[in-house]
């Protein structure tokens, strides 16, 4: 018989999730992905200065502003008719890297690793490594002042998890060293971005900032460090663990989810704000050929809301002409998510989709050597690898900025706009809209990655991503879904990005060009 | 004493002697800390709750940062951190169950802190976590904390949520359930003032605080006192475009938005990611994130508040008409800014007070 549970709060992720699955015979038959928090800032944006877009905006996700700023920016610049420096370029592609590094990071090591290792097994290490004796110390002394919170209470380790002493015990030190180069990339996106998380720096037409030989040797210090990380650390052991002792997870297709994907494409490398021409392509792949990959067509996008908690006039729409109005008591309805579908179809964002639309072919070596399908695993070998691309690709354009010349092309806010801001947060996909009116936000929404992610089931029924990836999920005993964790976890949902709102209380419908 | 928790005496020492700086107390205080550090280091670390509510998580990432003592150090040595969605192993039921128990266990003994507003509107329907309202939940659990921190804007006074028209009513921490709250604000907070703060707390207890519940040391001083382009203030040079050179040569930014002047923070002397930079410095405006009027009455950013004083003329004209035209405007300045802070009423509505 079936059984469903709940996973609320679903933890370790940006923002408030909560996760309902269906099990029967120990497998996940059927998931439901629900968005707990509304917070409404677009609603809060409207009759604004547009320029307070890119501040208001950054604040939707405190572990991705830089990419949300940047988003904006491309929005406003293209809003305002603003051409941007080529150091300005440059320093945005730098910010918002940085910021890729980190998340990567922070998602691996901080937000996701304890699903996959029995951190108790440290106690185990008889090694004489002395860095890992410290750190088997530091558990042992937890565990005898009988304290281990926060690293206890936890779902109970299983078949799947690493319980090798040595390799534990290095994914412990690795994880605490991984504190101090996340710290350290944050450090770098400041140098350029003023601080952060929630950086000051972009204005429409360019940056505030100013490129100078000081910041340049700043930056490459910091960058030289981290890439040393990511290259001897991050990857090898994401690679390790992906090809041996979780490769049974990958062999399963645990997380396999619909095979669609969808990438804006990020990093630009010709003019700002042209999707067609980024250092991780753009590009829309369906299943189940995921080498061939079609060119992004935004104009296929809708959302659709009749799960979502918001009145639904029916069919779905384009972002641009969307229409939010909350209704929280709405019957049959069970997330503050919309459900976003490219073409028809549910689609998966973020590193994986990135950089199967880039097709590098490292990349696609790696993936025909585990197995060529998505699975919890893939996901985490895709943003191990792109991580290690983009610090690669900061290392050139680093060397690429002009000291002293233009950071940005000032521009007065205009009467009338509109703009369009594709880019890819590090969860993925991420559009940003504006109409200006009378110098003032008339509609401002944001498209998120967790929208399409965590996107609820449409009005043909079709599951979104995560609720899709679920089924199939071995879940042996209902009391210890560590799977399911495992799963949601893997596309690092990032719910207060996800649940945005515009136009409440009005059924105005909103043009915008869609180029 | 000579091993406490694996710190040999010469690490511990220099530990208080950090905790002292994070506290903002004179080296002076050093035996003092040592005495109430040893207790806490030897005896059960001081549990604390972390709640996140409509917020961005932005404040947790900012701790992240933490230098002096690392975040790994505050988590696994300085405090017990018992519920913290983002950093906790648990999910789901094991986790809500350590929420709830712990609550129950520490009663009286815990330091709630909130990261993130607390939607009220429709009682509590727009954040919803284990299937409650929100704010029940901090209800509950404040009802039974020894002190309650709000770090972030959000958790303080509202923040961006709680921006005209407030569509989910968010309040900060202190609004929904009254008494004491120490407010540790910013968009996110300095690392430094968090972990300064809550290692107050758990020392010595509630810090001085002012009248905004924010503790003084940090936050007791205007960033425009102490701001590297306040020379350029006072001699009437005004940045008046992004990409002018007038940016790079330390102009006032006040013509550009800033909110230096009317907001308190440690930020010029502090500064940014371990010390790299900081808004003003990287020649955007203080959006003013510390200040209780923010985001909201701060709002447009990037256009001066009619409170700023822009009166001042150019160095070549304003310092050969006389020392007293200077000396009066800036009279002014203080004055209007004194009043400003006092809370001069202003119109309800979107734009600030244009």
């Amino acid at each position: 018989m079936a059984q469903k549970i709940v996973v609320d709060p679903m933890t370790r992720i940006e923002g408030h999730l909560a996760i309902e699955v269906e099990i029967e015979n120990g497998v996940v038959k059927n998931a439901w992905s629900k968005g707990t928090l509304f917070r409404g800032l677009e609603i809060i944006l409207k009759d604004r200065d547009p320029r307070d877009a890119t501040i208001v905006t950054q604040r939707i996700c405190g572990v991705c502003p830089a990419e949300h700023a940047l988003a904006s920016s491309q929005c406003l610049d293209s809003a305002f008719g603003v051409e941007v420096p080529d150091n300005a370029r440059i320093m945005r592609n730098l910010v918002a890297a940085a910021n890729f590094v980190q998340s990567a990071l922070l998602h691996f090591y901080h937000l996701a690793a304890l699903d996959y290792l029995d951190i108790m097994a440290v106690a185990d290490y008889a090694g004489n490594d002395p860095k890992l004796l410290a750190v088997k110390e530091k558990i042992v002394s937890l565990v005898k002042a009988g304290d281990t919170a926060p690293l206890t209470p936890r779902y109970e380790p299983d078949a799947f998890s690493l319980n090798d002493p040595n390799i534990v015990t290095e994914a412990v030190w690795q994880y605490l060293q991984a504190l101090e180069i996340r710290k350290r990339t944050q450090e770098m996106l400041a140098i350029f971005g003023g601080k952060m998380p929630h950086h000051a720096t972009f204005v429409p037409g360019g940056i505030t900032e100013k490129v100078d030989a000081q910041k340049i040797a700043d930056f490459k210090s910091r960058l030289d460090e981290i890439t040393d990380f990511v290259e001897k650390v991050y990857v090898p052991t994401v690679l390790m663990l992906g090809t041996g002792p979780l490769k049974p997870l990958h062999d399963l297709k645990v997380g396999h989810g619909h095979g669609n994907f969808i990438a804006y494409g990020m990093f630009d490398l010709g003019k700002s704000g042209d999707y067609t021409n980024r250092y991780c392509k753009s590009g829309v792949i369906t299943a189940p050929n995921i080498t061939t990959v079609e060119p992004l067509d935004p104009s296929k996008i809708m959302e659709v809301v009749k799960y979502s908690w918001y009145t639904d006039e029916g069919g779905g729409r384009h972002p641009s002409d969307g229409m939010t109005v909350p209704e929280p008591k709405k019957e049959g309805a069970y997330s503050f998510v919309k459900a976003p579908r490219y073409d028809g179809k549910p689609r998966e964002a973020g590193a994986l989709a990135r950089m199967l639309a880039t097709q590098a072919p490292e990349f696609m070596k790696i993936v025909t050597s585990i197995g060529a399908w998505p699975s919890a695993v893939a996901r985490h070998a895709a943003r191990a690898w792109e991580c290690l691309y983009v610090c690669k690709g900061m290392q050139e354009w680093i060397l690429q900025l002009k000291p002293g010349e233009a950071t940005c092309n000032y521009v007065e806010v205009p009467e009338t706009g509109e703009g369009m801001g594709l880019v890819e947060a590090h969860r993925g996909a991420l559009g940003h809209f504006i109409n200006i009116e009378g110098g003032k936000i008339k509609n401002y929404q944001c498209v998120v990655p967790t929208t399409w992610n965590a996107s609820p089931r449409d009005d043909k029924e079709q599951r979104g991503p995560i609720e899709e990836a679920l089924l199939r999920t071995p879940v042996p005993d209902p009391s210890n879904p560590i799977n399911v964790v495992r799963v949601v976890r893997s596309f690092d949902p990032c719910l207060a990005c996800a649940v945005h709102v515009i136009e409440p209380k009005t059924n105005k419908i909103l043009e915008f060009r869609i180029s | 004493m000579a091993n406490i928790k694996g710190l040999s005496r010469r690490q511990f020492l220099k530990m208080c002697g950090v905790v002292a700086t994070m506290a903002g107390l004179s080296e002076a205080f050093i035996p003092q800390i040592a005495s109430a550090l040893e207790g806490v280091i030897s005896g059960a670390k001081p549990p604390v709750i972390w709640l996140n509510g409509a917020g961005c998580t932005g404040c947790t990432v900012s701790l992240a940062n933490s230098n002096y003592p690392t975040v790994a150090e505050v988590i696994l040595d300085v405090i017990s951190l018992r519920y913290a969605e983002t950093l906790m192993a648990a999910s789901g039921h094991v986790s809500e169950k350590a929420l709830y128990d712990d609550m129950e266990k520490f009663k009286g003994k815990y330091i709630l802190v909130l990261e993130g507003a607390i939607p009220t509107a429709e009682d509590g329907i727009y954040l919803q976590v284990g299937g409650r309202p929100f704010v029940e939940i901090v209800e509950e659990a404040a009802a039974n904390s020894a002190y309650n921190v709000a770090v972030g804007a959000c958790a303080c006074w509202g923040g961006p949520p709680a921006g005209d028209p407030n569509p989910t009513e968010a309040k900060g921490l202190q609004a929904v359930i009254g008494g004491t709250v120490v407010n540790v604000p910013g968009c996110p907070p300095h690392p430094d003032w968090m972990v300064g703060t809550i290692v107050n707390v758990l020392l010595f207890g509630v810090p001085e605080l002012d009248e905004f519940g924010r503790p003084k040391v940090f936050f007791g001083q205007k960033i425009h006192d102490n701001c590297p382009r306040r020379t350029a203030y006072e001699s009437g040079l005004f940045v008046e475009k992004w990409g002018s050179p007038e940016v790079e040569m330390n102009y006032c930014l006040a013509k550009m938005g800033c909110k230096g002047q009317a907001t308190s923070s440690d930020c010029p002397n502090r500064q940014w990611n371990s010390g790299v930079n900081w808004c003003i410095k990287a020649g955007a405006p203080c959006a003013g994130c510390t200040d209780p009027k923010f985001y909201n009455d701060f709002s447009p950013l990037y256009e001066p508040l009619p409170t700023i004083i822009l009166e001042k003329e150019p160095a070549d004209k304003g310092f050969t008409t006389s020392g007293v035209t200077i000396m009066a405007a800036a009279a002014a300045a203080a004055g209007g800014i004194a009043g400003y802070l006092k809370g001069t009423k202003k119109e309800k509505g979107k734009g600030g007070e244009k």
